[in-house]
């Protein structure tokens, strides 16, 4: 725990100094002008109860110059404002992922395994959102940005299992296939990257893209374009693909990688199903360290232990003032 | 300024419907003349004496004509022994200033003690000074006494030093006079109690204490002495405060035996109204001593 304005437990001697010397430089100057005067203060003075009583008087005062003390003490740090910093990645507050999936029939396993990897990536997410972007000869947007979790796990759970079958079928196609022909990945891409919002913000935002880049049909983009236009909105392309086992074994891989590492992302060949989990991971791993560099200092107040505390000492010190009749 | 002794006269006659005041003229008389005098001065009849001197009772009992001698020619002087320090100027018992009960006394005394012819003297003083004033028998004179003590009486006078004043009193008073000692309650230790045994064989002493307040009485007590603001914690302790009334009483009790015992004349005063009934009652008790 830190203070913020640390300058004012400075400020608090000049405070100290006026509380304790001027009631005592008020004193002095009132005993000129004597109440009333009495004389042989002796007889009260010689009485055996009158050292009990000025031991009492004086534990009394001393127990009140105790509780003054850190009265004053407390008020002085609270009024330092005690703050609890921590250093947070704010960019993971920022950072807006879209899954950009192309469900033409040749993608479905490679699509079920991303979705299993970001339903599991997303219960441990805080602060990113996430959108989900269907494609096939049209794009559809399955959710929207958000960081409801609970509807993400929902929503990617429901296009998983009508992907693998077990669900509706509208759940994973509905919307996909208004236009003509198939796997039209430039439309596909470009939708993906309309789907992010708060354009003026500055954000983190990456597209994961699983397709296969076998184009069946005329897109009204291609892919050089849909990418540039995402480098013009500053969106990385994170590419998966699983026709090929090496990088830039088609011609068609080989575009794919180009575009995505033009966007600043990075290009997957798939190998096996069982790699997409690796993937996904570096994925993250890859924009987590993008935007780890910029830790943020929060600062939060703390003030609930010392208002506490200073409202238990300014109640005892009303008792023992009342007690001492200080 | 208004003379002090036209006030203390006022005073004196709003206790005249308590019947008090001609009763204190008569009670000041027999403090003068005493009452064994009529006996120790009667002598025998001369040719010349005046026959309605003549003591016919005595003269009756003893066989031989006997005359009664007159005393009234003779001036008594009384001196008023006074403390003028910075004690004085505290609270009297019930809240009025020390000073001004005591100014009453002498006022009182005084003013019968004129009325009589007798003379009054003021020996008063402190740690520092002694303010004295001759005997004279004048009204004018009275009001200088009461004036004098007045302006003595201050808060910032030296401390007080009665036993200074007192030996003062019985080294340098050599005739035989009515000696009024107005003090507050200062205790009186072996020394005062010598002291005042020694005047009491030289003079004619009466004693009069203005009984001193209660220092936890009322709220904001400062030690006239030495400036000590009582703490108003100690007030309000309740075992305190009973202990200091109970050895109050102790005190003013015992200081009663005290005097009773040396056989002076003493009264205890702790405001004005008290004055005169408590003069009254001490010229009485005198008479029946």
């Amino acid at each position: 725990m830190g203070l913020a304005n640390a300058w004012i437990l400075l400020g608090l001697v000049p405070v100290v100094v006026a509380v304790i010397v001027v009631p005592r430089l008020a004193r002095r100057r009132r005993s000129s002008d004597a109440g009333v005067p009495v004389a042989h203060t002796g007889r009260l003075t010689r009485l055996p109860g009158y050292i009990a009583a000025v031991a009492r008087m004086r534990g009394l005062s001393i127990a009140a110059l105790l509780v003054v003390s850190l009265f004053i003490a407390t008020a002085a740090l609270l009024a330092a404002r005690p703050v609890i910093t921590s250093t947070e990645k704010p960019a993971k507050f920022t950072r807006d992922v879209v899954l950009c999936l192309d469900v033409s029939g040749s993608m479905t396993d490679v699509d079920i395994d991303v979705l299993e990897r970001f339903k599991e990536l997303s219960e441990g997410f805080e602060g990113e959102r996430l959108a989900l972007v269907i494609f096939n000869s049209s794009a559809a947007q399955v959710f929207p940005l958000t960081d409801d979790y609970d509807y993400i796990a929902e929503q990617l759970e429901a296009v998983r299992s009508s992907l693998d079958g077990t669900g509706e079928f509208g759940d994973a196609f509905g919307g996909t296939l208004t236009g003509e022909g198939a796997s039209l990945i430039g439309d596909g891409l470009a939708s993906c990257v309309l789907t992010f919002d708060r354009t003026d913000e500055k954000r983190s935002r990456s597209v994961v893209l699983a397709t296969d880049n076998d184009i069946n049909g005329t897109p009204i983009m291609t892919l050089d374009e849909a990418g540039a236009f995402a480098t013009s909105r500053d969106v990385r392309v994170y590419g998966i693909d699983p026709s090929v086992t090496k990088p830039g074994d088609s011609e068609d891989s080989a575009e794919f990688q180009r575009v995505a590492d033009s966007t600043g992302g990075q290009y997957f060949v798939l190998e096996s199903a069982d790699t997409v989990p690796t993937i996904v991971d570096g994925i993250e791993a890859t924009e987590a360290a993008l935007v780890d560099d910029e830790p943020k200092l929060i600062v939060s107040d703390q003030p609930t232990l010392f208002v506490a505390l200073s409202i238990v000492l300014l109640a005892s010190l009303l008792v023992l003032a009342w007690r001492a009749r200080l | 300024m208004d003379s002090l002794l036209v006030r203390i006269k006022s005073r004196m006659f709003i206790h005249a419907h308590r019947k008090a005041l001609h009763l204190l003229d008569g009670e000041y008389g027999s403090l003068v003349t005493g009452r064994s005098m009529d006996f120790e001065d009667l002598r025998s009849y001369v040719a010349g004496d005046e026959v309605r001197d003549i003591d016919w009772k005595a003269t009756a009992r003893h066989g031989a004509t006997l005359v009664r001698r007159y005393t009234a020619l003779r001036r008594q002087t009384v001196y008023f022994v006074l403390d003028t320090g910075r004690n004085m100027a505290a609270h009297a018992a019930d809240g009025e200033r020390k000073s001004e009960v005591a100014l009453f006394v002498v006022g009182v005394l005084g003013y019968l003690a004129v009325r009589h012819g007798d003379e009054v003297a003021l020996l008063s003083g402190d740690a520092e000074r002694t303010i004295r004033l001759p005997a004279r028998s004048s009204e004018d004179h009275l009001e200088r006494v009461l004036r004098s003590i007045d302006s003595a009486h201050s808060l910032d006078s030296p401390l007080s030093d009665l036993d200074r004043t007192l030996q003062l009193v019985a080294r340098t008073v050599r005739r035989r006079a009515i000696v009024v000692v107005i003090t507050d309650d200062a205790p009186l230790g072996p020394d005062q109690t010598r002291l005042v045994r020694r005047l009491r064989a030289q003079h004619e002493l009466v004693w009069v204490t203005v009984g001193d307040i209660d220092p936890l009485r009322l709220a904001g007590a400062t030690a006239v002495d030495d400036g000590w603001r009582i703490p108003e914690t100690l007030r309000m302790d309740r075992r305190l405060t009973a202990e200091l009334t109970r050895s109050i009483e102790e005190d003013v009790a015992e200081r009663q035996t005290t005097f009773d015992d040396l056989k002076v004349s003493h009264r205890r005063i702790g405001r004005i109204d008290d004055v005169v009934p408590s003069l009254l009652h001490l010229l009485k008790a005198r008479t029946r001593a």
